[in-house]
Protein backbone atom coordinates (compact mmCIF):
# COMPACT_ATOMS: atom_id res chain seq x y z
CA UNK A 1 0.00 0.00 0.00
CA UNK A 2 2.80 2.50 0.72
CA UNK A 3 4.58 1.98 -2.64
CA UNK A 4 1.05 2.62 -4.31
CA UNK A 5 0.74 6.32 -2.29
CA UNK A 6 4.48 6.47 -3.32
CA UNK A 7 3.37 5.93 -6.71
CA UNK A 8 0.66 8.16 -6.60
CA UNK A 9 2.26 10.94 -4.79
CA UNK A 10 5.22 11.00 -6.83
CA UNK A 11 3.31 10.93 -10.14
CA UNK A 12 0.99 14.03 -9.05
CA UNK A 13 4.21 16.00 -7.83
CA UNK A 14 6.06 15.18 -11.44
CA UNK A 15 2.73 16.31 -13.17
CA UNK A 16 2.02 19.62 -11.44
CA UNK A 17 5.55 20.63 -11.36
CA UNK A 18 6.96 20.08 -14.14
CA UNK A 19 7.01 22.02 -17.74
CA UNK A 20 4.93 24.78 -15.69
CA UNK A 21 6.07 26.98 -18.56
CA UNK A 22 3.52 25.56 -20.48
CA UNK A 23 0.54 26.32 -17.80
CA UNK A 24 -2.59 27.49 -19.31
CA UNK A 25 -2.15 30.35 -21.61
CA UNK A 26 1.68 30.76 -21.82
CA UNK A 27 3.60 32.58 -24.64
CA UNK A 28 7.39 31.90 -24.79
CA UNK A 29 9.81 33.18 -26.68
CA UNK A 30 12.81 31.27 -27.58
CA UNK A 31 16.53 33.32 -27.86
CA UNK A 32 19.78 34.01 -27.15
CA UNK A 33 21.89 36.84 -26.76
CA UNK A 34 23.33 37.27 -29.94
CA UNK A 35 19.70 37.39 -30.70
CA UNK A 36 17.96 40.02 -27.92
CA UNK A 37 17.35 43.00 -30.56
CA UNK A 38 15.19 40.11 -32.75
CA UNK A 39 12.90 39.83 -29.77
CA UNK A 40 9.67 41.29 -29.70
CA UNK A 41 7.99 42.33 -26.57
CA UNK A 42 5.42 40.10 -25.08
CA UNK A 43 3.72 42.81 -23.04
CA UNK A 44 1.10 42.56 -25.10
CA UNK A 45 0.25 39.28 -23.40
CA UNK A 46 0.96 40.26 -19.86
CA UNK A 47 -2.98 38.67 -18.93
CA UNK A 48 -0.94 35.58 -19.59
CA UNK A 49 1.93 33.86 -18.75
CA UNK A 50 4.82 35.23 -20.60
CA UNK A 51 8.08 33.69 -20.77
CA UNK A 52 11.83 34.55 -22.56
CA UNK A 53 14.28 31.85 -22.61
CA UNK A 54 17.66 32.11 -23.54
CA UNK A 55 19.35 29.29 -25.20
CA UNK A 56 22.86 29.96 -22.68
CA UNK A 57 20.62 29.45 -19.65
CA UNK A 58 17.76 26.64 -20.61
CA UNK A 59 19.56 24.80 -22.62
CA UNK A 60 17.51 21.54 -21.66
CA UNK A 61 14.58 23.45 -22.50
CA UNK A 62 15.40 24.57 -25.82
CA UNK A 63 16.30 20.72 -26.87
CA UNK A 64 13.17 19.08 -25.41
CA UNK A 65 11.07 21.89 -27.64
CA UNK A 66 13.00 21.19 -30.51
CA UNK A 67 14.08 24.61 -31.56
CA UNK A 68 15.86 25.24 -34.71
CA UNK A 69 15.54 28.63 -35.16
CA UNK A 70 16.35 31.89 -33.10
CA UNK A 71 14.29 33.70 -32.25
CA UNK A 72 10.61 31.37 -32.22
CA UNK A 73 7.84 32.08 -30.36
CA UNK A 74 5.30 29.14 -29.42
CA UNK A 75 2.09 29.57 -27.95
CA UNK A 76 1.37 26.98 -25.31
CA UNK A 77 -2.15 25.76 -23.79
CA UNK A 78 -2.64 23.40 -21.16
CA UNK A 79 0.84 22.01 -22.06
CA UNK A 80 -0.01 21.53 -26.15
CA UNK A 81 1.63 23.56 -28.56
CA UNK A 82 -0.23 25.78 -30.61
CA UNK A 83 1.16 27.57 -32.72
CA UNK A 84 4.97 28.31 -33.41
CA UNK A 85 6.12 31.14 -35.19
CA UNK A 86 9.77 30.97 -36.25
CA UNK A 87 12.58 33.24 -36.88
CA UNK A 88 14.01 31.19 -40.00
CA UNK A 89 17.45 31.89 -41.56
CA UNK A 90 16.74 35.38 -41.36
CA UNK A 91 16.71 35.73 -38.14
CA UNK A 92 13.73 38.05 -37.81
CA UNK A 93 10.35 36.99 -36.39
CA UNK A 94 7.73 37.58 -39.32
CA UNK A 95 5.72 41.33 -38.68
CA UNK A 96 2.24 39.52 -38.05
CA UNK A 97 3.73 37.68 -35.30
CA UNK A 98 1.57 39.81 -32.81
CA UNK A 99 -1.40 39.37 -34.59
CA UNK A 100 -1.15 35.26 -35.34
CA UNK A 101 -0.39 34.78 -31.90
CA UNK A 102 -3.37 37.16 -30.60
CA UNK A 103 -6.04 35.07 -33.14
CA UNK A 104 -4.91 31.64 -31.55
CA UNK A 105 -5.61 33.69 -28.18
CA UNK A 106 -8.09 34.69 -29.21
CA UNK A 107 -9.49 31.30 -30.12
CA UNK A 108 -8.54 29.83 -26.90
CA UNK A 109 -10.60 32.01 -24.75
CA UNK A 110 -13.45 31.80 -26.91
CA UNK A 111 -13.59 28.06 -26.29
CA UNK A 112 -13.77 28.59 -22.71
CA UNK A 113 -16.83 30.70 -22.83
CA UNK B 1 -41.20 45.30 6.06
CA UNK B 2 -41.81 48.06 8.23
CA UNK B 3 -39.15 51.62 7.94
CA UNK B 4 -36.24 50.42 9.49
CA UNK B 5 -35.63 47.33 7.44
CA UNK B 6 -36.66 48.87 4.27
CA UNK B 7 -33.92 51.34 4.98
CA UNK B 8 -31.44 48.84 5.90
CA UNK B 9 -32.45 46.99 3.14
CA UNK B 10 -31.80 49.86 0.66
CA UNK B 11 -28.36 50.93 2.33
CA UNK B 12 -27.17 46.99 1.50
CA UNK B 13 -28.55 47.95 -1.95
CA UNK B 14 -26.69 50.67 -2.27
CA UNK B 15 -23.26 49.58 -1.41
CA UNK B 16 -24.31 46.50 -3.67
CA UNK B 17 -24.45 48.41 -6.03
CA UNK B 18 -21.57 50.86 -5.58
CA UNK B 19 -19.09 48.39 -5.66
CA UNK B 20 -20.31 47.28 -8.84
CA UNK B 21 -20.59 50.49 -10.36
CA UNK B 22 -16.78 51.71 -8.70
CA UNK B 23 -15.65 48.30 -10.62
CA UNK B 24 -17.06 49.41 -13.71
CA UNK B 25 -15.66 52.75 -13.41
CA UNK B 26 -12.30 51.50 -12.73
CA UNK B 27 -12.48 49.54 -15.78
CA UNK B 28 -13.56 52.68 -17.71
CA UNK B 29 -10.95 54.91 -15.93
CA UNK B 30 -8.08 52.61 -17.13
CA UNK B 31 -9.14 53.22 -20.25
CA UNK B 32 -9.96 57.38 -19.99
CA UNK B 33 -6.02 57.48 -18.35
CA UNK B 34 -4.29 56.70 -21.55
CA UNK B 35 -6.26 59.23 -23.38
CA UNK B 36 -5.08 62.62 -24.41
CA UNK B 37 -7.21 65.51 -24.04
CA UNK B 38 -6.10 66.86 -27.64
CA UNK B 39 -6.26 64.00 -29.32
CA UNK B 40 -8.63 63.29 -32.12
CA UNK B 41 -12.58 62.20 -31.06
CA UNK B 42 -11.55 59.42 -33.13
CA UNK B 43 -9.40 57.58 -30.45
CA UNK B 44 -11.89 58.13 -28.23
CA UNK B 45 -14.36 56.66 -29.98
CA UNK B 46 -11.99 53.75 -30.44
CA UNK B 47 -11.67 53.56 -26.81
CA UNK B 48 -15.04 53.30 -25.86
CA UNK B 49 -14.98 50.85 -28.67
CA UNK B 50 -12.77 49.11 -26.67
CA UNK B 51 -14.15 49.26 -23.41
CA UNK B 52 -17.34 47.85 -24.90
CA UNK B 53 -15.89 45.18 -25.67
CA UNK B 54 -13.80 43.98 -23.09
CA UNK B 55 -17.46 44.15 -21.24
CA UNK B 56 -19.18 42.22 -24.00
CA UNK B 57 -16.83 39.98 -25.41
CA UNK B 58 -17.49 36.27 -25.67
CA UNK B 59 -20.81 37.36 -23.54
CA UNK B 60 -23.69 35.50 -24.52
CA UNK B 61 -27.37 36.56 -24.06
CA UNK B 62 -29.67 33.54 -23.98
CA UNK B 63 -33.34 32.65 -23.25
CA UNK B 64 -35.22 29.03 -22.74
CA UNK B 65 -38.41 27.33 -22.29
CA UNK B 66 -37.82 23.77 -20.98
CA UNK B 67 -41.13 21.59 -19.88
CA UNK B 68 -40.67 17.85 -18.60
CA UNK B 69 -43.16 15.72 -17.34
CA UNK B 70 -43.24 15.60 -13.29
CA UNK B 71 -42.10 13.01 -10.65
CA UNK B 72 -44.15 9.98 -10.46
CA UNK B 73 -46.39 10.51 -7.85
CA UNK B 74 -48.24 7.04 -6.43
CA UNK B 75 -52.57 7.70 -6.79
CA UNK B 76 -54.10 8.23 -3.40
CA UNK B 77 -57.48 6.85 -2.45
CA UNK B 78 -60.01 7.97 -0.28
CA UNK B 79 -62.89 5.49 1.26
CA UNK B 80 -66.15 7.40 2.44
CA UNK B 81 -67.87 5.99 5.48
CA UNK B 82 -70.52 5.02 2.59
CA UNK B 83 -67.70 2.68 0.82
CA UNK B 84 -66.83 5.05 -1.96
CA UNK B 85 -63.74 5.37 -2.99
CA UNK B 86 -62.41 8.97 -4.29
CA UNK B 87 -59.40 9.28 -5.86
CA UNK B 88 -57.42 11.93 -3.86
CA UNK B 89 -54.60 11.56 -6.12
CA UNK B 90 -52.74 15.36 -6.21
CA UNK B 91 -53.13 16.99 -9.63
CA UNK B 92 -50.04 16.98 -11.67
CA UNK B 93 -49.10 19.08 -14.23
CA UNK B 94 -45.66 19.39 -16.25
CA UNK B 95 -42.49 21.27 -14.55
CA UNK B 96 -41.39 24.18 -16.66
CA UNK B 97 -39.08 27.11 -16.73
CA UNK B 98 -38.32 30.15 -18.44
CA UNK B 99 -34.91 31.37 -17.99
CA UNK B 100 -33.65 34.63 -19.76
CA UNK B 101 -29.91 36.30 -19.01
CA UNK B 102 -26.50 37.07 -20.17
CA UNK B 103 -23.65 35.71 -19.49
CA UNK B 104 -20.11 35.83 -19.76
CA UNK B 105 -18.59 33.07 -17.57
CA UNK B 106 -15.19 31.17 -18.16
CA UNK B 107 -15.20 27.33 -17.65
CA UNK B 108 -12.76 25.74 -15.95
CA UNK B 109 -10.66 23.65 -18.24
CA UNK B 110 -11.91 20.54 -17.14
CA UNK B 111 -15.61 21.55 -17.34
CA UNK B 112 -17.29 20.18 -20.45
CA UNK B 113 -19.92 22.24 -21.86
CA UNK B 114 -22.79 20.16 -21.83
CA UNK B 115 -25.01 21.90 -24.44
CA UNK B 116 -24.20 23.36 -26.86
CA UNK B 117 -26.50 26.41 -25.79
CA UNK B 118 -27.16 28.33 -22.49
CA UNK B 119 -30.14 27.34 -20.83
CA UNK B 120 -29.79 28.50 -17.27
CA UNK B 121 -29.13 25.19 -15.49
CA UNK B 122 -25.67 25.39 -15.84
CA UNK B 123 -23.23 24.99 -12.78
CA UNK B 124 -19.59 26.66 -12.95
CA UNK B 125 -17.44 25.20 -10.28
CA UNK B 126 -15.29 28.32 -10.96
CA UNK B 127 -17.72 30.63 -8.82
CA UNK B 128 -17.03 29.21 -5.64
CA UNK B 129 -12.96 29.05 -6.34
CA UNK B 130 -11.29 31.89 -5.90
CA UNK B 131 -9.18 31.44 -9.36
CA UNK B 132 -11.09 32.15 -12.48
CA UNK B 133 -9.93 30.59 -15.87
CA UNK B 134 -9.69 33.73 -17.27
CA UNK B 135 -8.53 37.22 -15.74
CA UNK B 136 -10.42 40.37 -15.59
CA UNK B 137 -14.30 40.30 -15.42
CA UNK B 138 -16.97 37.98 -15.66
CA UNK B 139 -20.74 38.14 -14.66
CA UNK B 140 -23.98 36.30 -15.04
CA UNK B 141 -27.62 37.95 -14.59
CA UNK B 142 -30.22 35.48 -15.06
CA UNK B 143 -33.88 35.03 -13.96
CA UNK B 144 -36.00 32.25 -13.63
CA UNK B 145 -39.67 31.65 -13.64
CA UNK B 146 -41.36 28.60 -13.47
CA UNK B 147 -43.09 25.22 -11.47
CA UNK B 148 -41.77 22.61 -10.26
CA UNK B 149 -43.16 19.17 -8.63
CA UNK B 150 -46.49 22.04 -8.20
CA UNK B 151 -44.83 24.43 -6.94
CA UNK B 152 -44.67 28.24 -8.56
CA UNK B 153 -40.97 29.42 -7.99
CA UNK B 154 -38.65 32.58 -9.49
CA UNK B 155 -35.13 32.83 -9.22
CA UNK B 156 -32.97 35.42 -9.60
CA UNK B 157 -29.20 35.28 -9.72
CA UNK B 158 -26.85 38.12 -10.21
CA UNK B 159 -23.26 38.10 -10.06
CA UNK B 160 -20.04 40.12 -11.06
CA UNK B 161 -16.79 39.67 -10.51
CA UNK B 162 -13.37 40.66 -11.19
CA UNK B 163 -9.98 38.68 -11.06
CA UNK B 164 -6.38 40.60 -11.68
CA UNK B 165 -3.40 39.28 -10.55
CA UNK B 166 -3.25 41.05 -7.00
CA UNK B 167 -6.47 41.39 -6.04
CA UNK B 168 -10.52 40.11 -7.01
CA UNK B 169 -13.91 41.42 -6.04
CA UNK B 170 -17.10 39.56 -6.81
CA UNK B 171 -20.58 41.00 -5.44
CA UNK B 172 -23.35 38.10 -5.61
CA UNK B 173 -27.27 38.29 -5.69
CA UNK B 174 -29.27 35.03 -5.06
CA UNK B 175 -32.63 34.28 -4.53
CA UNK B 176 -34.00 31.07 -5.44
CA UNK B 177 -37.88 30.47 -4.33
CA UNK B 178 -37.49 26.42 -4.86
CA UNK B 179 -35.39 26.70 -1.94
CA UNK B 180 -35.94 30.10 -0.53
CA UNK B 181 -32.37 31.39 -0.49
CA UNK B 182 -32.16 35.02 -0.12
CA UNK B 183 -28.24 35.76 -0.22
CA UNK B 184 -26.28 38.66 -1.28
CA UNK B 185 -22.99 39.25 -0.94
CA UNK B 186 -19.85 41.20 -1.81
CA UNK B 187 -16.26 39.77 -1.38
CA UNK B 188 -13.16 42.32 -1.56
CA UNK B 189 -9.70 40.68 -1.65
CA UNK B 190 -5.89 40.74 -2.60
CA UNK B 191 -4.22 38.04 -4.10
CA UNK B 192 -0.64 36.93 -3.40
CA UNK B 193 0.18 34.32 -6.35
CA UNK B 194 2.30 31.80 -4.57
CA UNK B 195 4.67 29.13 -6.68
CA UNK B 196 2.77 29.31 -10.01
CA UNK B 197 -0.16 27.81 -9.17
CA UNK B 198 -1.31 28.52 -5.42
CA UNK B 199 -2.82 31.41 -4.69
CA UNK B 200 -3.53 33.04 -1.72
CA UNK B 201 -5.86 35.41 -0.44
CA UNK B 202 -7.38 37.60 2.25
CA UNK B 203 -9.82 40.14 2.59
CA UNK B 204 -13.47 40.99 3.88
CA UNK B 205 -16.76 39.69 2.52
CA UNK B 206 -20.35 41.12 3.53
CA UNK B 207 -23.15 38.61 3.85
CA UNK B 208 -26.48 38.52 3.82
CA UNK B 209 -28.80 35.90 5.65
CA UNK B 210 -31.91 35.28 7.68
CA UNK B 211 -31.59 35.01 11.79
CA UNK B 212 -30.25 31.72 11.90
CA UNK B 213 -29.80 29.72 15.18
CA UNK B 214 -33.77 31.60 16.03
CA UNK B 215 -36.85 28.89 16.53
CA UNK B 216 -39.82 31.78 16.86
CA UNK B 217 -41.86 28.46 17.73
CA UNK B 218 -39.54 27.69 20.73
CA UNK B 219 -40.22 31.47 21.96
CA UNK B 220 -43.72 31.28 21.59
CA UNK B 221 -44.12 28.17 23.34
CA UNK B 222 -42.24 28.44 26.66
CA UNK B 223 -44.60 31.25 27.17
CA UNK B 224 -47.91 30.41 25.84
CA UNK B 225 -50.13 27.10 25.23
CA UNK B 226 -49.65 25.36 22.24
CA UNK B 227 -53.57 25.80 21.73
CA UNK B 228 -53.45 29.33 21.38
CA UNK B 229 -51.61 30.07 18.44
CA UNK B 230 -54.29 27.95 16.48
CA UNK B 231 -57.04 30.22 18.46
CA UNK B 232 -55.03 33.21 16.81
CA UNK B 233 -55.37 31.46 13.40
CA UNK B 234 -59.36 31.56 13.76
CA UNK B 235 -59.51 27.67 14.78
CA UNK B 236 -61.35 26.24 17.50
CA UNK B 237 -61.71 23.27 19.76
CA UNK B 238 -64.64 21.88 21.09
CA UNK B 239 -64.33 19.54 23.65
CA UNK B 240 -66.16 16.05 23.89
CA UNK B 241 -65.92 12.99 26.44
CA UNK B 242 -65.69 9.44 25.56
CA UNK B 243 -68.04 6.58 27.03
CA UNK B 244 -65.63 3.45 25.54
CA UNK B 245 -67.76 0.61 27.47
CA UNK B 246 -70.99 2.02 27.39
CA UNK B 247 -71.04 2.34 31.29
CA UNK B 248 -72.61 5.92 31.47
CA UNK B 249 -69.00 7.02 33.22
CA UNK B 250 -66.67 8.80 30.66
CA UNK B 251 -63.36 7.24 30.27
CA UNK B 252 -61.38 9.74 28.38
CA UNK B 253 -62.06 13.15 26.71
CA UNK B 254 -60.62 15.25 23.63
CA UNK B 255 -61.40 17.80 21.65
CA UNK B 256 -62.46 18.51 17.92
CA UNK B 257 -61.49 21.55 15.98
CA UNK B 258 -62.91 23.79 13.66
CA UNK B 259 -61.70 26.38 11.34
CA UNK B 260 -62.87 29.83 10.90
CA UNK B 261 -65.82 28.56 8.29
CA UNK B 262 -67.07 26.14 10.89
CA UNK B 263 -66.10 23.00 9.12
CA UNK B 264 -64.52 20.39 11.16
CA UNK B 265 -60.91 20.05 10.44
CA UNK B 266 -59.54 17.60 12.83
CA UNK B 267 -61.38 14.65 15.13
CA UNK B 268 -58.73 14.73 18.19
CA UNK B 269 -55.92 17.12 19.65
CA UNK B 270 -53.10 14.25 18.01
CA UNK B 271 -54.85 14.86 14.82
CA UNK B 272 -54.72 18.30 14.39
CA UNK B 273 -51.28 18.85 15.33
CA UNK B 274 -50.11 16.41 13.24
CA UNK B 275 -52.24 17.97 9.89
CA UNK B 276 -53.45 21.69 10.25
CA UNK B 277 -51.00 22.36 13.32
CA UNK B 278 -47.91 21.99 11.51
CA UNK B 279 -49.13 24.15 8.97
CA UNK B 280 -49.37 27.28 11.16
CA UNK B 281 -45.96 26.08 12.48
CA UNK B 282 -44.24 26.65 9.35
CA UNK B 283 -46.27 30.25 8.61
CA UNK B 284 -46.01 31.37 11.91
CA UNK B 285 -42.02 30.78 11.65
CA UNK B 286 -42.04 32.36 8.42
CA UNK B 287 -43.79 35.68 9.44
CA UNK B 288 -41.70 35.77 12.44
CA UNK B 289 -38.89 35.15 10.73
CA UNK B 290 -39.39 37.69 8.23
CA UNK B 291 -40.77 40.92 10.37
CA UNK B 292 -36.60 39.94 11.91
CA UNK B 293 -35.64 40.70 8.35
CA UNK B 294 -32.36 40.55 6.97
CA UNK B 295 -29.24 40.23 8.51
CA UNK B 296 -25.91 40.95 7.88
CA UNK B 297 -22.43 40.33 8.38
CA UNK B 298 -18.95 41.50 7.79
CA UNK B 299 -16.30 38.82 7.99
CA UNK B 300 -12.73 38.42 7.64
CA UNK B 301 -11.70 35.89 4.85
CA UNK B 302 -8.71 33.81 4.19
CA UNK B 303 -8.43 31.90 0.83
CA UNK B 304 -6.16 29.23 -0.20
CA UNK B 305 -6.44 27.64 -3.99
CA UNK B 306 -4.42 25.74 -6.47
CA UNK B 307 -4.88 24.82 -9.99
CA UNK B 308 -3.44 22.39 -12.72
CA UNK B 309 -4.60 21.30 -15.71
CA UNK B 310 -3.25 18.78 -18.35
CA UNK B 311 -5.74 16.88 -20.53
CA UNK B 312 -4.59 13.57 -18.80
CA UNK B 313 -4.45 14.74 -14.76
CA UNK B 314 -5.79 17.95 -13.32
CA UNK B 315 -6.82 18.94 -9.47
CA UNK B 316 -8.44 21.76 -8.89
CA UNK B 317 -9.01 22.97 -5.06
CA UNK B 318 -9.57 26.18 -3.12
CA UNK B 319 -11.06 27.24 0.55
CA UNK B 320 -12.37 29.76 1.88
CA UNK B 321 -11.98 30.40 5.35
CA UNK B 322 -13.85 33.28 7.41
CA UNK B 323 -12.74 33.50 11.27
CA UNK B 324 -13.73 36.50 12.47
CA UNK B 325 -17.18 38.16 12.55
CA UNK B 326 -18.87 41.46 12.94
CA UNK B 327 -22.53 41.72 12.61
CA UNK B 328 -23.17 45.13 11.00
CA UNK B 329 -26.92 45.70 10.49
CA UNK B 330 -30.41 44.08 10.76
CA UNK B 331 -31.87 43.44 14.47
CA UNK B 332 -28.66 42.44 16.63
CA UNK B 333 -30.43 40.30 19.26
CA UNK B 334 -31.39 37.79 16.60
CA UNK B 335 -27.77 37.68 15.02
CA UNK B 336 -25.66 34.38 14.57
CA UNK B 337 -23.43 36.43 17.43
CA UNK B 338 -25.79 36.61 19.79
CA UNK B 339 -26.97 33.16 19.42
CA UNK B 340 -23.42 31.76 20.01
CA UNK B 341 -22.18 34.38 22.49
CA UNK B 342 -19.18 34.85 20.01
CA UNK B 343 -17.95 36.48 17.25
CA UNK B 344 -15.09 34.13 15.85
CA UNK B 345 -17.12 31.42 14.70
CA UNK B 346 -15.74 29.08 11.84
CA UNK B 347 -17.52 29.29 8.09
CA UNK B 348 -15.96 27.99 5.32
CA UNK B 349 -15.90 26.90 2.16
CA UNK B 350 -13.94 24.12 0.48
CA UNK B 351 -13.75 22.21 -2.72
CA UNK B 352 -11.71 19.73 -4.40
CA UNK B 353 -11.55 18.20 -8.34
CA UNK B 354 -9.63 16.38 -9.41
CA UNK B 355 -9.33 13.72 -12.59
CA UNK B 356 -6.96 11.11 -14.06
CA UNK B 357 -6.89 9.24 -17.09
CA UNK B 358 -4.82 6.78 -15.86
CA UNK B 359 -4.50 5.03 -19.15
CA UNK B 360 -6.34 5.36 -22.59
CA UNK B 361 -8.99 3.20 -21.13
CA UNK B 362 -8.99 4.19 -17.31
CA UNK B 363 -9.85 7.11 -16.00
CA UNK B 364 -11.08 8.21 -12.14
CA UNK B 365 -12.68 11.59 -10.89
CA UNK B 366 -13.26 12.92 -7.57
CA UNK B 367 -15.27 16.12 -6.58
CA UNK B 368 -15.96 17.05 -3.61
CA UNK B 369 -17.79 20.33 -1.67
CA UNK B 370 -18.31 21.65 1.33
CA UNK B 371 -19.76 24.71 2.58
CA UNK B 372 -20.33 25.62 6.66
CA UNK B 373 -22.00 29.28 6.88
CA UNK B 374 -23.50 29.41 10.02
CA UNK B 375 -25.62 26.63 11.19
CA UNK B 376 -25.70 25.47 7.20
CA UNK B 377 -23.71 22.91 6.54
CA UNK B 378 -23.66 21.17 2.63
CA UNK B 379 -21.78 18.34 1.31
CA UNK B 380 -21.72 17.34 -2.12
CA UNK B 381 -19.27 14.57 -2.96
CA UNK B 382 -18.90 12.88 -6.45
CA UNK B 383 -16.31 10.09 -7.48
CA UNK B 384 -15.99 7.37 -9.76
CA UNK B 385 -14.36 5.40 -12.61
CA UNK B 386 -14.66 4.86 -16.55
CA UNK B 387 -13.46 1.67 -17.99
CA UNK B 388 -13.58 2.17 -22.05
CA UNK B 389 -14.26 -1.52 -23.22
Amino acid sequence: MKHILAIILTFFITSIAAQDYKDQISVVQFSAPFTETAEISLKKFSDHNTHTFHITEKQDIFKKENITYLPTIILFHNGKEIVRIESGISLKLPEDTLDVINDHIDNILANKF
Amino acid sequence: MDRKQKTEKFALNSILFLIVFFLLAFTLSSYAQSENKVEKNYKVKESFKKFYKDIFKYSTIYGSYSESSPLFTPESYFVTQLGEVVDVSPETKNDFSVSLGIRKIARMDYENRENRFYDGSEQNASLQSNIGNVKGLEYLFQYTDGKQRGRDFKSERYLVRYIAKWWMIKTEVQKNGLINLDYKSADLRFKVPLFKKFSFSIGAAVRTHLPYGYNPIDDYLSENNWWELAYEYGFQDIGYSIDYDYDGEYDDFDWYWVNEQGDRVADTDLDFRRNDYTNIVNDYNRQELNSIGTLGTLSGVVGLDFYHYRDNFWLHGWTSVYPKHKHIYGDENFSYETFIGSDNWLDYNLGLISGWNVTKKLGVFVEYEKTKFWDKNLVYMKAGLNIKL
